[in-house]
C-alpha cells in the first residue's frame, strides 16, 4: 500500500458542536485539566471565543462552537496518543456538558521526503493520477522551479465528507540569525509528496454514546480501505 | 492556529489560504439576452464551503456503520458477526409482530426462538462493549422466558426497537442500556429469573461446542439488569 512509504506528518482532530457559551466560565478548569493529560501544555493565547494550549507536539484549541486537537512531530496515533485524545474529548464533553456534536473530523497528513521538489514530483506522477506535458504549458515548463502538482477529489453525502488531497511540496525554512548569535541563522528546504487525508460525520452525533478511539479506528478503516481504490499500489 | 475554513478539518501549517479554498459554490445570474428572454447563468466560483452542519437533513443521527464502519465490516471480526446477529435478531422481531397481527403464535414462538439463538450467539461477540452485552444478554433471557401465548404486540415493538436501537448505536453507553433494560422489562421482557439462569448455564454449556458462539465465551460473572 503506498502509505507504507509515507509517515504520519501531523493529525488534526475537530468538534463542532451547539453554542457552549459555559466555556466562559470554566476555561481555567478546562486549562488545567488539559495540562494533566498533555505534559508541557501551556497557554499559548486565549481570546473571547476560544483558548489555545500549546506543547512541543501538539495544539489543543477549546472555542464556543469547535474545538480542535493539533498533533504534530509526534509519534503519530500511538495508543498513548489515542489515550490522551480522548480524555481530552471527555473534558470538553463534561466541561462543556456537550450531549450533541455536530461534526467529527479528522484531517491526516502522511509525507515522503525526497531530495528535491523534482524528484517528488516524479513520485506523485508515477501514480498515474495526472501528467504534465513535456513541451511548454501555459507559457511554462515543468522544470520550472515553481511548478509543481496537486490534486483534490472531495466527497460528500449528508451522513459524512472526505477530502483527499495529494501533491508534491517545497517548503524553506529560514531562522534569521539576532546580530549577538549570528551563528544561529538557519535555512532549510525539505521537498517531499504528501496524501492528506480529511475525513468527518456530519449530522446530530450523540457525545455521551461517541467513542473516540472507535471512531478513528473506523477512520482508518476506511483510509487503508480505499485509498488504494485511488491511488493503486505499483507493482 | 489557523482559524477553519469549510468543513475540512484545519492543517495549521505549510497551508496557503487559497489552498483551503477548495469549495465550490454556485452563483446565479439572470441575464437578460438581445430577444429579451431572461436566462439563468451559472457559474461555479471557488468559494469557502459552508459548513453542512445547519442542513435540517445533516441533522440526522448518523448510523452505527457510518460512524464506526469498521465495526461491521464483513470479516473485520466479533463485532461484525455480533452486529450481522443483531440485525437478523431484528428481522425475526419484526416478522414475530406481523406474525402475532395475523394471529399466527406457531410463527411468533418461532420467531422468539430464532431470536433468543441470536441473542445467544450475539452476546458472546460482544465483548467490545460491555453494555451492548448486557442488553443483549437480557434480551436472551427475556426471550428464552417468553411464550408465545403470552406475549403482546406491545412487547414485540419493544423488542424490535430495541435491537434496532443496539444495531444503531452498537457503543451504547452503560446508562442507556440501563434505560433499555428498564424499557424492556417495563413491558414484560423480564430477564431476571432463577429458572432462566438454569437455562442459560445449560445453552452456554451446549454452545461451547459450537464453534461460531464459542470462540469467544460470554463472561462468567454476567452483568445484571
Amino acid at each position: 500500500m503506498i502509505l507504507d512509504s509515507f509517515k504520519l506528518h501531523s493529525l488534526v482532530l475537530q468538534f463542532t458542536y451547539p453554542d457552549a457559551y459555559i466555556v466562559w466560565d470554566r476555561a481555567g478548569d478546562i486549562a488545567r485539566h488539559m495540562q494533566d493529560v498533555w505534559p508541557g501544555l501551556a497557554l499559548e493565547d486565549s481570546k473571547p471565543n476560544e483558548q489555545n494550549l500549546r506543547s512541543d507536539v501538539v495544539t489543543v484549541s477549546t472555542g464556543v462552537r469547535m474545538s480542535t486537537i493539533t498533533n504534530v512531530a509526534g509519534k503519530g496515533l500511538d495508543q498513548l496518543t489515542i489515550d490522551r485524545m480522548v480524555a481530552t474529548v471527555d473534558i470538553w464533553r463534561q466541561q462543556l456538558e456537550l450531549s450533541t456534536f455536530n461534526r467529527v473530523s479528522c484531517r491526516a497528513k502522511y509525507v515522503r521526503d525526497f531530495s528535491d521538489k523534482a524528484a517528488a514530483i516524479a513520485e506523485v506522477l508515477s501514480w498515474n493520477l495526472f501528467r504534465i506535458p513535456n513541451d511548454r504549458v501555459f507559457n511554462h515548463h515543468q522544470t520550472e522551479s515553481n511548478t509543481s502538482v496537486e490534486g483534490t477529489w472531495k466527497f460528500e453525502d449528508k451522513a459524512s465528507f472526505t477530502f483527499l488531497r495529494v501533491g508534491a511540496e517545497e517548503i524553506t525554512i529560514e531562522i534569521k540569525a539576532h546580530p549577538d548569535f549570528p551563528e544561529t541563522q538557519m535555512k532549510k528546504t525539505a521537498a517531499r509528496a504528501y496524501i492528506d487525508f480529511d475525513r468527518g460525520s456530519l449530522g446530530e452525533i450523540d457525545a455521551k454514546s461517541f467513542w473516540l478511539a472507535e471512531w478513528l479506528k473506523g477512520y482508518l478503516h476506511v483510509l487503508h480501505r480505499d485509498l488504494p481504490k485511488v491511488i493503486p499500489s505499483k507493482a | 492556529m489557523r482559524k477553519p475554513t469549510g468543513s475540512r478539518t484545519d492543517i495549521p501549517e505549510q497551508l496557503s489560504f487559497s489552498e483551503l479554498l477548495v469549495g465550490v459554490s454556485e452563483t446565479q445570474a439572470s441575464v437578460p439576452p438581445e430577444d429579451g428572454r431572461s436566462i439563468a447563468v451559472t457559474s461555479k466560483i471557488d468559494a469557502p464551503r459552508v459548513h453542512s452542519d445547519g442542513h435540517a437533513a445533516s441533522r440526522r443521527r448518523p448510523h452505527g456503520s457510518v460512524l464506526y464502519p469498521h465495526l461491521f465490516a464483513e470479516g473485520s471480526g466479533s463485532s461484525a458477526v455480533a452486529l450481522k446477529l443483531l440485525s437478523q435478531a431484528m428481522a425475526d422481531a419484526d416478522s414475530a409482530a406481523e406474525a402475532y397481527s395475523s394471529g399466527d403464535l406457531l410463527a411468533v414462538s418461532a420467531r422468539l426462538g430464532q431470536i433468543a439463538a441470536a441473542a445467544s450467539a450475539a452476546h458472546a461477540k460482544t465483548e467490545f462493549n460491555e453494555a451492548l452485552g448486557m442488553v443483549v444478554s437480557h434480551i436472551r433471557r427475556a426471550v428464552l422466558k417468553a411464550d408465545a401465548t403470552s406475549v403482546n404486540l406491545d412487547q414485540l415493538h419493544t423488542l424490535s426497537r430495541t435491537l434496532r436501537m443496539l444495531f444503531e448505536t452498537p457503543t451504547i453507553p452503560l446508562d442507556n442500556a440501563g434505560q433499555l433494560i428498564d424499557e424492556l422489562d417495563a413491558v414484560g421482557w423480564d430477564g431476571d429469573h432463577s429458572e432462566v439462569e438454569t437455562l442459560v448455564a445449560a445453552l452456554l454449556s451446549s454452545d461451547a461446542n459450537q464453534s461460531e458462539a464459542s470462540v469467544s465465551p460470554a463472561p462468567a460473572a454476567e452483568p445484571q439488569s
